[in-house]
């Protein structure tokens, strides 16, 4: 008899396990601890007290970053290019002036590929580039060429940032 | 519960233009009111005292160079935290401040009662709990944990911190709030922050 009864049976405390499981909650993720259960927000309240409490160790302030080289180096480079500029300009000014054929400086072939010149009273403009000028008066060539990066001077910076210098800061919160 | 944010107090923009342009006196202001801030983010991310040193003083002299390259459209607050966390990690990742199962079952077995977080006196031993008990969280926990609960950042705050979601974070604290009570609960005097 209670055979015959046993699947409903089980199909009904089925049924309601199903219900009471789809019924669950999850517990609530309280965003602030004020709202959690009050022994964790203690625990929290101690944890948030002393970590603001530490006391903080001395520190070594960072010298102030000096800006030097980011306004000094591109000045010192138009300098230099606006000299190489009226050289250039100088020099081919004097060689129409000796009545000579000026030649295309950047197409200029180099020294060592031109033929010796007859006459070795003019200036020549060999090359005239941004970073370098190569003029050349009879056997002698003078070559000008842009400064390379110098050594950070003592205290200044690459490319505006700052040094690690440091000095001392007392301890303090 | 008292309030908890502490970096409430952001540097203002005209003090940031003014460190940006290389002002002795701003650098000096501003590390002077950073510096606690950032060790203290240290110390909870490391959850030691000696790295956090170290690590603090790496990070404000990075934060100085990158400052004025820094993105404008974002709050300098989390610019700044996501600068620390990164060096923490980085810290963490060279295998320094490893916490060990010992010193968390030394901290839960302990009985006796934690000292008042503000008593001087007790500095060592409250800096030193705080440690241990820090160390007993995992790192994802307790990097959650120190930016909300300790820093005070908001929960969206903190997601994007972390780049994970707000659920992600909310799930993380509660799992760190949970073992701090296991931890510590016992150890609190009744009442004493009523």
């Amino acid at each position: 008899m209670s055979a015959t009864h046993e699947p409903d049976d089980d199909a009904e405390a089925s049924r309601e396990l199903r219900e009471l499981y789809r019924a669950l909650q999850p517990p609530p993720l309280v965003d602030d601890a004020d709202d959690a259960d009050p022994e964790t927000a203690r625990a929290v309240r101690w944890m948030r007290d002393a970590w603001q409490g530490l006391e903080i160790p001395a520190a070594r302030v960072p010298v102030a970053p000096r800006r030097v080289r980011r306004v000094a180096r591109p000045l010192r480079f138009a300098l230099l290019a606006a000299a190489a500029a009226l050289l250039a300009l100088g020099g081919a000014a004097l060689w129409r002036a000796l009545g000579r054929a000026p030649s295309a400086p950047s197409s200029a072939p180099r020294l060592a590929d031109r033929p010796a010149p007859r006459d070795t009273s003019g200036v020549e403009v060999l090359a005239a580039l941004p970073d370098r000028l190569e003029l050349r008066s009879g056997p002698v060539r003078l070559v000008l060429l842009a400064p390379a990066d110098d050594a950070p001077t003592n205290g200044a910076t690459t490319n505006g940032t700052p040094t690690s210098q440091t000095h001392d800061l007392p301890t303090g919160g | 519960m008292s309030s908890p944010p502490s970096g409430a107090g952001s540097p203002t923009p005209e003090l940031l233009r003014a460190v940006e342009a290389g002002a002795p006196e701003a650098v000096d202001a501003w590390f002077r009111a950073e510096h606690p801030e950032v060790y203290r983010l240290c110390f909870g991310f490391l959850a030691h005292a000696a790295d956090a040193e170290d690590v603090a003083q790496e990070a404000m002299l990075h934060l100085l160079q990158k400052l004025a390259g820094r993105d404008a459209a974002r709050s300098y607050r989390a610019w700044r935290t996501t600068l620390v966390l990164n060096r923490c990690r980085d810290r963490l990742r060279r295998g320094a401040s490893r916490s060990t199962a010992e010193e968390g079952a030394a901290l839960a077995s302990s009985e006796r009662v934690l000292p008042d977080p503000h008593d001087v006196a007790e500095h060592a031993e409250i800096e030193r709990t705080l440690a241990l008990a820090l160390r007993s969280l995992p790192e994802r926990e307790r990097e959650a944990f120190v930016l909300r609960d300790l820093d005070g950042l908001a929960t969206e705050e903190v997601a994007r911190a972390l780049e994970i979601g707000e659920s992600s974070v909310r799930s993380l604290v509660t799992l760190a709030r949970r073992r701090l009570r296991e931890l510590l609960g016992a150890r609190l005097a009744p009442g004493a922050d009523a």
